[in-house]
């Protein structure tokens, strides 16, 4: 074990633990904050979802109206938990992957910690009632400018750091981060110039936003996670990826059918007719990637059944990848042309938002997030129970947003259809899923809260200091965190 | 966080103090960063028969909803064709509308009001001195009854109305009256012109028919009316907000 001389291994250990050391405080920064987002989001849903059946729910404070709670409750998911998630992520990647070491931490810490604070003051001025009330662009419009100087201040080192990388092979991941990241400033400025700065018709701030929702997801989210799946899935196996020729056709569907999604939620509005059902027909061709990225990274992985099992990055990961495939076969339902009705204004098309944002993209997320802290802290995770309660909380949560609003959300679209009934009936139906999307909530929220403590408590380097990952097998060998290993004895090692 | 010169340089958890280098011996490999397993070059398996197979399913599924869309990049096409729905294409055998029993009785009984337009107007306010008013009279507020003989006999003689002494001829309308355009008739001109008084049912009405029918042919007066008619017909009591079949007039259980 004393081989200290500098094999090629060990420099790459040395050159992994310097990229990780520079990293450090803005990752941990933008993942707790994140994290304590995500919580703070999910309140938000609960009260929006309560008050969706119980009308008199907490009707005492004004702050909280249906329409704000909402419209906070997606803002601070997408621009509090999601994108700061995201943004973790591609900034500890593109140095891994382009073996850089990140110059510029400071900044990065600065503009995140500028991020938050422009988030919360979009959220206030929410709950305030000034926002702008364009779904997904919520924040008034000042606030637009000011995350994305933050967005390129946070990730334009990702960029440069590819720029510079040694020249050689650019691995799948990169293929998707770098996409992503070029993509977002893309749809972020068109639709903040259209829905903002222009003085156009409503119905084309309304086509603009829908398009900004759909691809939001389908060229940021998704491409994050499907690049933090493509290094988790071989890093954590030492697998070779299953395939570079399907990984090549994933991106490149993806790449081309991502950028139609959005406007099918406008089929029956007075646009251009062929808009909403290019959109429609570029979420059923979302299965194309799915089925791809899904295939080939359940390739690398299978084999491993243990090993998904054990560690908690590629049990986050792989679940995310299957609830991609999810999500990619039951959009090819939901776009079909008779379904589009039934989701156009029922609880389908939001339960399907949160299988997206949460089930693929947080699934992700949380697998690189177990994978990346620590790295980053030099800590092990505390506690598999918690690991465990996050992981299981969050799929009963979103099998129940699955069933009682994808599912659910059909018959109460098909009850808004039925003339001959009074609109009523279908509220009385209707009220009933939204209990069904409570109880999710509430599941998520659970699972959380362990998460947000647990990162938390690593943030503050109260990490286990051991050699041996906290993994998540069944058996308790010696203690509740498994082998203890040589825990903390690195200085007597040495001397 | 620590301090430079103190003995933490030999700690793992490397504080800014550290020199990555130096504390190289002591990551060995069982670190996380130094236990990780290195990404391999990519496996170069073909895409596979299958995944293109359905990739092509799923395509022509896109290009069915796609062709939904009319002409491709038509900028001036916008609304689709039968989108937007009226209740008209209903089937036929299905139910209609639901409607609330007094909607649908004030709709209906103003068709039949057409009757009465000549002498009592439009306003319900009749003519002054000739033919009586609808609106506040007490008549018409007062017992259903006695109402229902007016209408469907016709009255003559002195009679009182509102305060002023009417002597006039109001001929029958029974003849042209079914029970339901009877009911329909009587909620609309008691709940009409701010008169603010209970629904007819259809039941009541078919009492009406009734009594008018035992009581033979001859038009009313003011003193039978009194004598004889001065109570609310007997019969099922209709809540105003009751949904009914606009065609059956039956009312529509909804469900709960």
């Amino acid at each position: 074990m004393a081989e200290t001389n500098s094999t090629p291994d060990s420099e790459d250990v040395v050159l992994r633990s310097s990229i990780d050391r520079s990293l450090r405080h803005p990752v941990m920064f933008l993942f707790a904050s994140g994290a304590l987002w995500l919580v703070l989001s999910i309140v938000l849903g609960l009260v929006a979802s309560a008050k969706k059946h119980n009308p008199e729910f907490l009707t005492c404070f004004s702050w909280l109206d249906a329409g704000k709670v909402d419209a906070a409750h997606m803002s601070a998911m997408i621009y509090g938990w999601g994108s700061q998630a995201a943004f973790g992520i591609i900034i500890w990647l593109m140095a891994r992957l382009s073996r850089k070491e990140c110059t510029a931490s400071g900044v990065i810490l600065w503009a995140a910690h500028v991020w938050n604070a422009v988030v919360l003051y979009g959220v206030i001025r929410i709950m305030m009632g000034e926002g702008s009330g364009v779904t997904y662009m919520e924040f008034p419009s000042e606030v637009w400018p000011l995350l994305l100087v933050c967005y390129t201040i946070i990730t334009i080192w990702s960029l440069i750091q590819f720029q510079v990388r040694d020249a050689g092979h650019v691995y799948v991941s990169q293929w998707y981060l770098l996409a992503g990241l070029l993509w977002f400033p893309w749809i972020a400025v068109t639709a903040w110039v259209f829905v903002f700065l222009m003085d156009g018709h409503p119905l084309m701030i309304a086509g603009v936003a829908a398009w900004f929702k759909g691809t939001l997801f389908t060229l940021f989210f998704l491409p994050v996670a499907l690049g933090s799946a493509y290094y988790l899935a071989p890093k954590v196996t030492g697998r070779p990826v299953y395939s570079y020729n399907i990984a090549l056709f994933g991106f490149w569907s993806l790449a081309v059918f991502g950028p139609w999604a959005g406007m099918q939620k406008l089929v029956g509005a007075p646009i251009p007719q062929f808009l909403p059902y290019a959109g429609a027909a570029s979420m059923i061709l979302i299965l194309i990637p799915a089925i791809a990225v899904g295939y080939n990274i359940i390739k690398t992985v299978i084999g491993n059944s243990e090993l998904v099992a054990e560690s908690p990055s590629l049990r986050f990961t792989a679940a995310g990848i299957v609830l991609f495939v999810v999500f990619g076969a039951l959009s090819v339902f939901l776009h079909t042309v008779p379904a589009l009705k039934l989701t156009q204004f029922s609880y389908t098309g939001y339960g399907f938002d949160v299988l997206g944002l949460y089930g693929v993209f947080s699934l992700c997320a949380f697998g690189a997030i177990y994978f990346i802290v620590p790295r980053i802290t030099r800590r092990e995770w505390l506690s598999r129970r918690f690991i465990k309660w996050h992981f299981f909380c969050s799929l009963y949560g979103i099998s129940s947003v699955v069933i009682c609003a994808v599912a659910g959300g059909l018959s109460q679209g098909q009850g808004i259809e039925d003339l001959s009934q009074p609109f009523g009936t279908m509220a009385e139906r209707a009220s009933q899923i939204g209990w069904g999307v409570t109880l999710a909530w509430a599941f998520l929220l659970f699972a959380n809260l362990f998460f947000c403590l647990h990162l938390l408590l690593m943030w503050a380097r109260l990490g286990r200091r051991s050699s041996h990952p906290t993994l998540l097998d069944a058996h308790h060998p010696t203690s509740p965190h498994g082998p203890e290993g040589e825990v903390d004895n690195y200085s007597s090692a040495s001397a | 966080m620590s301090d430079p010169s103190s003995s933490s340089d030999l700690r793992p958890d490397l504080d800014e103090s550290i020199n990555v280098k130096d504390a190289h011996g002591a990551l060995r490999g069982d670190l996380a960063a130094g236990r990780e397993k290195t990404v391999r070059e990519n496996g170069m398996e073909a895409v596979s028969l299958w995944l293109v197979l359905i990739s092509a399913i799923v395509v022509l599924a896109a290009g069915a909803v796609m062709g939904q869309g009319g002409s491709f990049f038509g900028y001036s096409e916008l609304v689709k064709e039968g989108y937007m729905r009226t209740p008209s294409p209903v089937p036929q055998d299905a139910p209609k509308l639901p409607i609330a029993a007094l909607s649908l009785f004030q709709k209906e009984g103003k068709k039949v009001y057409g009757a009465c337009v000549a002498c009592h107007q439009n306003s319900g306010l009749g003519q002054t001195g000739q033919f009586p008013p609808l609106a506040g009279s007490e008549w018409v507020l007062g017992n259903t009854e006695a109402l229902s003989m007016i209408i469907h006999n016709g009255v003559a003689g002195k009679i009182e109305v509102a305060g002023t002494q009417y002597n006039g001829n109001m001929s029958a309308f029974g003849a042209n009256l079914n029970a339901k355009e009877l009911a329909a008739l009587m909620t609309y001109i008691r709940t009409s012109w701010g008169n603010d008084a209970s629904i007819v049912s259809p039941s009541m009405a078919a009492n009406a028919l009734e009594i008018s029918k035992k009581r033979g042919g001859s038009q009313t007066s003011a003193e039978e009316l009194k004598k004889s008619h001065d109570k609310m017909l007997p019969g099922d009591i209709l809540p105003p907000d009751t949904m009914l079949d606009p065609e059956t007039w039956e009312p529509i259980a909804t469900e709960k």
